[in-house]
């Protein structure tokens, strides 16, 4: 990686706003830059040692910016002329891997400033309606910022001014950019970084909003700040700027019009520059120069994700130099930076790259090769199909269940393997063929061979298991089975009531080229190989089984087993006559022998005494079993068959109708077994148990003694068997019994029967009928005889000793201190009466709801109607009473009090001295008392009033300040007292006590 | 700088040999990707696993760049029943796939192996590692790749049954 180039001046890549790098799809990084004479267009492919420089424009006023064109690798470039810093724009188009300047444009004729020296224009590109933009100064004070569009899609054309903002002080830094659907333009207005923005998204450019400055600065931007405006995306903008306290970012909203807070991307006064790329992608890069010491920078940067900043930046370019000024492009996943370095001419243009990661996929197109194992659920007792008997080994645990799983390891096959071998022995069923064998001998021992007729034929022809010098039948096609091939006899192999099954075969066959005679082995030819399998009935009819090719095998002198194979799908059943056929066919594809050219099938078995047979000569089968299924199979111990299983398609076992179950096995809901001793059974009819076998529900048996029973209905039970529920039995002593009739011995304890004799202290309980002797607890009997001391509860007629507690009865004689509650009772003094109606009570006594009582002194009445009470007597509720005094009263309607009462809620009374009185309607109360409430008093001395309508009150009264208070009206309403004070009329309101300083 | 060409391999055979899974990876109880040995699926709650997938991000054309965060995903969710487990192996420890180093089967459903992590959606990281692209051949660690099914899979059995894709994602700068 090579510098760019060098330049005389310091300023060579300053700018703050446009952007000088650029990096084309094919990674060839493109840099503007003034060289102190001219401003200069370089370019270089990676890894960017060798930079291609030309001249762009002739002369200083580098206003340097520019931007893609979209969809393309052509650079648009705006910057000042030569001779002025009149915009002009630039076209650079790449074609190959150069680039070429167009026809420039100039785009105003107003100057962008007095020099062009950098920081004044920026390339905005394109707006959605294909418009190009720039942002640039605009006078020669600086103190105007513009911005200016070209036609749509034609920046050759001639430029409008969209906005031209002019101010008192100097307009540094315009930048701007499009983003979203606005053209937004930022600039330093002397005091502040202030933006506005038009909706250029329509044919018709929108008003520029009103220029505002930028909330939420940071750092306190100054007329010294570098700042710079990119969109990061269509929905976001970064600006970045420098500070006296730092660089900072902000990131702006389009949608919202709104600006973040600000991001402190460094906190060193000292550093400076920072500039920004964007990838399209939503990703921004920061670069600045990160002051180290006095011509002592590093270039570092920070990434901004959409979301979150780097929290440390990272150095791209080491301090140590004195770097200033980078600009940065994003392009084929790289980052380009140009920067001046050093600190007196000549300068160097600095580069530097970093490669943003791709995230690059590759993807495995997958899939996945399944098998499942197929099961059947089963019901009956052992896992068997269709068979009709079978013999179950014991140990096998049986139970009544209704399905089952069998495990794999139940093998149960009946397949019989099968391989036939040719032979020379003429089948005694069918003439022209030759027989079959089905055991394997030893190879070559024992063979012969058979030759057959070619010549110089071709086409199909059949080859004789006997031989033969028929001509070649050298048809198009496959001839139908002759008979000349070999046949399984039935005195070899019966298939008859088998299945020869589905599946994979294969057969040997060894052929040689002869000629003349059948041991002169000679000639070559090529043929299709066929070995088919029939089944052959008693009446000569073939059935196809399989037709088995080797195609163009070739067939010479040299003696040669070909292998044939092929597979059925169906299995073929054979009854009665029908027996295994095979024949041999060729295809002759090419002979170019003589006439007499013969094949010759080798290795025919010449064994008829042992009917063994040699493996170059045969035909293997996919195995027989029984057609049907079935046979008979044996399940080995040790399978276990309780409860539910699954069965595998492996076992073929299912609803036998007859079995053989060895004893020890546990059976259930089976009709008929013999079962030996020590069996547990349940719910059978008949069967001979030995001693101590548990029975339960059994309808008659033979059972030792010892054994538990219950629910039976006769049975002889020897002595200290517990029973319970029985009809009539003989029980012997000690024994529990519950039931009708019983003979119990003594001691026994009884319940619910119906008759027993008990002897002393049993405990009897809901018997009608007992004698019970003294002492005993008897309850809810009808009738009994309980001595003294018995406890009676809910008896009707009883007598009862004295001190006997009686409670619920109607009529009783109770002897003194007896505790009753009833109608009517003649009590004793000092028994305690509750809710009786009439009684007398001799003094002492506690009354309460009686009617009419003559109470003595003491004695506490309560709602009595008509009572009359002696002396300090409490009384309550009652309607008329005399009271003497010191009794507390409560809601008479009259009464009449001796002093000292407390009376409430009475309507008439005369009350004496100290009595309290409320709510009343009309009293006469005397002094002292206090009144509240009433409707008509007459009320004495220092009586305070309150809430009464109507009062007359006399002397003393205890309202200061008046003399005599007479009622100005009578009132409704209550709760307020009128009274005159000289010509005052004063309101005394309930709950108020008001003072009076003068009387009338 | 000039990205690099790469493929998704698979290496199999006892001195690997890696070829191009891109067109398509069986899973199966076989050394290789097209093979249609297959996976029982249980007949009852449990978990049957393939043999083992040795899939690496090969480069098939050097670049200048470097490749880094290599990491795998499905582009899809699977089947109820059907589950992708990875983990990351060195290249020098490749295994080849066989009976032995099959996952053993677990007795509950959708069961992630030992030392394996359950595939998703999400790309998941098997190699961070930086390795230039300069060089043909794998590039970083092996993902090793093995295919659960079962008893609640019901798509039944068969030689091709639909896996999602499996997508390896990496960074090339």
């Amino acid at each position: 990686m090579a510098n760019v180039g060098t330049s005389s001046v310091a300023y060579a890549t300053q700018q703050s706003a446009g952007q000088l790098v650029f990096i084309a799809s094919d990674g060839t990084a493109c840099v503007l830059f003034c060289d102190g004479t001219n401003q200069k267009f370089a370019y270089a492919a990676p890894p960017y040692s060798s930079w291609t420089t030309t001249t762009l424009v002739t002369g200083l006023n580098m206003s340097l910016a520019g931007a893609f064109r979209a969809g393309s690798d052509n650079i648009d470039v705006v910057t000042g002329t030569s001779s002025n810093v009149r915009p002009t724009y630039y076209p650079l188009t790449k074609s190959g891997s150069t680039w070429t300047l167009g026809a420039t444009t100039q785009i105003s004729t107003t100057a962008s400033g007095t020099s062009g020296v950098g920081n004044v224009m920026s390339y905005c590109g394109a707006d959605p309606q294909g418009r190009h933009w720039i942002v640039c100064g605009g006078a020669s004070t600086y103190t105007t910022s513009r911005a200016l569009y070209s036609p749509a899609n034609n920046p050759g054309g001639t430029w409008t001014s969209s906005v031209s903002t002019t101010q008192t002080g100097d307009v540094n830094q315009p930048a701007g950019d499009q983003i979203g659907n606005y053209i937004l333009k930022t600039y330093w207005n002397g005091t502040a970084i202030q933006y506005h923005r038009a909706d250029n998204s329509g044919g018709s450019i929108g008003a520029w909003s009103t220029a505002a400055t930028i909330s939420n600065l940071g750092g306190s931007p100054n007329a010294s700040s570098r700042m710079l405006f990119l969109a990061v995306s269509s929905t976001k903008g970064l600006l970045t700027y420098s500070t006296g306290s730092g660089i900072y970012a902000q990131v702006y909203a389009p949608l919202t019009d709104t600006w973040s807070a600000a991001t402190q991307l460094s906190s060193n006064a000292n550093d400076r520059h920072p500039c920004i790329a964007t990838d399209g992608a939503g990703n921004a890069w920061v670069f600045w120069c990160s002051y180290v010491a006095a011509n002592n920078y590093a270039l570092v940067y920070k990434k901004y994700d959409g979301a979150n900043w780097d929290s440390s930046p990272t150095t791209l370019v080491a301090s140590g130099t004195n770097i200033a000024n980078p600009s940065a492009g994003f392009g084929n996943n790289s980052i380009g930076v140009t920067y001046t370095q050093g600190t007196a001419n000549p300068y160097t243009i600095g580069w530097a790259t970093i490669s943003i990661p791709v995230t690059r996929t590759r993807t495995i197109a997958a899939s996945a090769a399944l098998f499942t194992t197929l099961t059947s659920n089963i019901i009956a007792t052992s896992a068997l199909l269709q068979t009709a008997t079978r013999a179950v080994t014991a140990s096998s645990a049986l139970f009544a269940s209704s399905s089952r799983s069998v495990t794999s390891s139940v093998a149960l096959s009946t397949t019989a393997a099968l391989t036939v071998y040719y032979s020379s022995i003429a089948s005694t069923t069918l003439a022209s063929a030759n027989q079959m064998w089905v055991v394997h001998g030893t190879d070559n021992t024992n063979v012969t061979q058979f030759c057959t007729q070619i010549g110089t034929a071709t086409g199909y022809g059949e080859v004789y298991a006997q031989g033969t010098a028929a001509a070649w039948g050298g048809g198009g096609s496959a001839p139908a089975p002759s008979g000349n091939g070999f046949l399984l006899e039935n005195s070899i192999l019966s298939l008859e009531g088998q299945t020869i099954l589905a599946g994979a075969w294969s057969a040997n066959v060894r052929f040689g080229a002869a000629q003349g005679t059948c041991s002169g082995l000679a000639g070559s030819f090529t043929a299709d190989i066929h070995v088919r399998i029939y089944k052959r009935s008693s009446g000569g009819v073939y059935t196809s089984i399989i037709d088995m090719v080797v195609s163009a095998q070739t067939i010479n002198a040299t003696l040669t087993t070909y292998s044939l194979s092929g597979t059925t799908v169906a299995g073929t059943g054979f009854t009665t006559g029908d027996k295994l056929y095979i024949d041999i066919l060729l295809n002759i594809t090419a002979n170019a022998n003589p006439s007499t050219q013969l094949v010759r099938l080798n290795r025919e078995s010449t064994d008829s005494t042992n009917h063994q047979g040699d493996s170059n000569a045969q035909v293997v089968t996919p195995g027989y079993s029984p057609t049907g299924g079935g046979g008979s199979r044996t399940i080995s111990a040790s399978v276990a068959l309780a409860a539910v299983r699954t069965v595998s398609v492996s076992v073929a076992l299912l609803q036998p109708a007859t079995r053989n179950i060895a004893s020890s096995s546990a059976l259930a809901a089976t009709g008929t077994r013999p079962v030996t001793a020590s069996v547990s059974l349940f719910a059978t009819n008949t069967r001979s148990f030995i001693a101590s076998s548990a029975l339960f529900q059994t309808n008659t048996r033979v059972v030792s003694c010892a054994a538990a029973f219950q629910q039976t209905r006769t049975r002889a039970i020897s002595s200290a068997v517990a029973l319970s529920l029985v009809t009539s039995r003989t029980v012997t002593a000690d024994v529990s019994l519950s039931g009708a009739t019983r003979a119990i011995p003594c001691t026994t304890a009884l319940s619910s029967t119906g008759n027993r004799s008990a002897v002393t202290s049993t405990a009897l309980q809901a018997t009608p009928q007992r004698a019970v002797i003294c002492s005993t607890a008897a309850l809810f009997t009808g009738q009994r005889i309980v001595n003294s001391s018995g406890a009676l509860a809910a008896s009707f007629t009883r007598p009862v000793s004295a001190a006997t507690a009686l409670l619920g009865t109607t009529s009783r004689t109770t002897l003194a201190s007896v505790a009753l509650t009833g109608a009517a009772r003649l009590i004793p003094c000092s028994v305690s009466l509750a809710l009786g109606n009439n009684r007398f009570i001799p003094a002492q006594g506690a009354f309460l709801q009686v009617g009419t009582r003559a109470t003595l002194a003491t004695t506490a009445l309560f709602v009595p109607a008509a009572r009359s009470i002696l002396c300090s007597v409490a009384v309550t509720r009652q309607s008329d009473r005399a009271i003497i005094g010191s009794s507390a009263l409560l809601q008479v309607s009259t009464r009449e009090t001796q002093a000292s009462l407390a009376l409430l809620e009475t309507r008439a009374r005369v009350a004496s001295d100290t009595v309290a009185l409320t709510a009343v309607q009309a009293r006469i109360l005397p002094c002292s008392v206090s009144l509240t409430g009433g409707v008509l008093r007459s009320v004495s001395c220092s009586v305070s009033l309150l809430q009464y309508n109507t009062h007359v009150i006399i002397t003393t009264v205890a309202l200061v300040e008046g003399i005599a208070y007479v009622p100005l009206s009578t009132r409704s309403g209550g709760a307020t007292l009128f009274v005159r004070s000289g010509q005052t009329q004063h309101v005394v309101r309930s709950g108020q006590t008001r003072l009076f300083t003068r009387k009338e | 700088m000039a990205a690099a060409t790469c493929q998704a391999q698979i290496g199999t055979g006892s001195s690997v040999t890696w070829a191009n899974v891109e067109a398509g990876c069986k899973f199966n109880l076989e050394d290789n990707a097209t093979g249609t040995t297959p996976i029982q699926i249980p007949t009852a709650t449990g978990t049957n696993y393939s043999w083992i997938k040795n899939i690496v991000l090969a480069v098939t054309g050097a670049g200048t760049t470097t490749i880094s965060n290599r990491r795998v995903s499905m582009a899809t969710s699977p089947a109820t029943g059907i589950t992708l487990h990875w983990k990351g192996v060195a290249v020098a420890s490749y295994a080849q796939a066989a009976s032995g180093n099959r996952p053993a089967s677990a007795g509950s459903n959708g069961a992630t192996p030992a030392t394996y992590t359950l595939m998703t959606t999400t790309p998941a990281v098997y190699d961070s590692a930086s390795v230039a692209s300069s060089g043909t051949g794998p590039n970083g660690m092996m993902c090793v790749i093995v295919l659960g099914v079962d008893y609640s899979y019901a798509g039944g059995p068969g030689s091709a049954q639909a896996v999602p894709n499996i997508v390896i994602t990496y960074d090339e700068a």
